[in-house]
């Protein structure tokens, strides 16, 4: 029995080995665990994104220098043509309306900060992120109080833009974006600041009601970055005029 | 010896992917430097059967306590935000590599031990003959 008590012990051992194998086998096949990932993974992943941003840097880039040449070239030929030329600047307008452009002019810089919290459970928790609909509510308001151009966070609003939160981040455009929120918007600063401060409006909303820190600021000149990413119309279609008889 | 850590692995394995047993996430990296221990503990085990030193009480105490220390240099390195658990990996893989080339020695010459018996032998039975 002696001799066996070790090979009994032994097996027992190995029978944990072997357990523990399997359930991480097992656990780790999935998602990505939780609790202590491994430092050379995290480095990978971070080489990976900096790969990334910087491959969508370049490519940005590009797209820039194009969009320069098309221009330079549009002019020529504006110049030559004066019914190009009323293209042209035509083109520049539905251009400026839809936010593919640069465009910078008198404004308001509205900045939400979260409250500072000194309970260290509620780090994580981000009061705008959580009630995303509050960063809705105030472009709704810039728009109505005529707005030319808004953007939150250097992301443009445009007609497709969307601020959804996705897991613990807002994402605006697609880009997860965090707090403290830059909303700028292009227009008339005395109305646009009115607007949004006006008494138990949404500025007066989000103080009292979240206890978020919300300043605004009159600025004579801001600029508001253009929407860089691309819309494709896989539905919509042109309605065809009908022809009249 | 061997047979028993084969049959151990594998049922360990079979009970693993079978039944549906599961530990939280956070606790996983422990597991792991459990795991590591123990793989420490069966080698050095393994060795002091061939050599013959074998005591089960060394051997369950060595096991409990190393697996202990090495979860707690995790856990502590955790806090302290410094990888102490790097300690436990270099201490139990060095370990394990050492008792594996002890393994190995004391087969190979026990291999030779057993041809130089039958080469006696056969050269007996030819002188008798």
């Amino acid at each position: 029995m002696k001799k066996y008590s070790g090979l009994i012990v032994l097996g027992l051992l190995a029978l944990f080995i072997g357990l523990v194998l399997s359930i991480q086998l097992r656990m780790t096949a999935g998602s990505d665990q939780g609790g202590l990932v491994p430092l050379a993974k995290v480095r990978g992943y971070e080489a990976e994104l900096k790969n990334v941003k910087d491959e969508k840097e370049i490519v940005v880039q590009q797209l820039m220098d194009l969009e320069a040449r098309l221009n330079s070239i549009e002019g020529d030929k504006a110049k030559e043509d004066g019914f190009i030329n009323g293209l042209v600047s035509d083109l520049e307008k539905y251009k400026m309306s839809s936010g593919v452009l640069d465009v910078q002019g008198p404004g308001v810089l509205v900045t939400i900060k979260d409250p500072v919290v000194t309970d260290e459970y509620e780090k994580d928790f981000s009061t705008i992120m959580y009630n995303y609909e509050l960063l809705l509510s105030l472009v709704n308001k810039l728009k109505e109080a005529g707005a030319e151009g808004i953007s939150i966070n250097e992301q443009r609003i445009v007609g497709t833009s969307e601020v959804s939160k996705a897991g613990s981040n807002v994402n605006i455009n697609g880009t997860p974006t965090a707090p403290p929120y830059y909303v700028k918007a292009i227009g008339n600063p005395d109305t646009l600041n009115d607007a949004i401060n006006i008494r138990s409006g949404i500025i007066d909303t989000m103080k009292m009601k979240y206890n978020l820190i919300v300043t605004t600021e009159k600025k004579q000149n801001i600029v508001i970055p253009r929407y860089t990413g691309t819309i494709n119309f896989k539905y919509a279609k042109p309605v065809a005029e009908e022809k009249s008889e | 010896m061997i047979f028993a850590v084969v049959i151990g692995l594998a049922l360990g394995l079979a009970l693993g992917f079978g039944l549906d047993i599961s530990y939280p996430a956070n606790y996983s990296f422990y597991i792991t430097m459990g795991l590591l221990a123990a793989m420490d503990s069966i080698v050095g085990a393994a060795r002091s059967m061939m050599e013959e030193k074998y005591n089960n009480l060394i051997f369950i105490s060595g096991f409990v306590t190393n697996a202990l220390l090495a979860m707690l240099l995790t856990y502590v390195g955790d806090k302290l935000g410094v990888p102490l658990y790097y300690a436990a990996i270099l201490v139990f893989g060095g370990r394990l590599f050492n008792n594996l080339a002890v393994l190995r020695r004391l087969a190979i010459e026990r291999y030779f031990e057993r041809k130089n018996r039958k080469n006696e032998l056969k050269n007996k039975q030819n002188i008798e003959e």
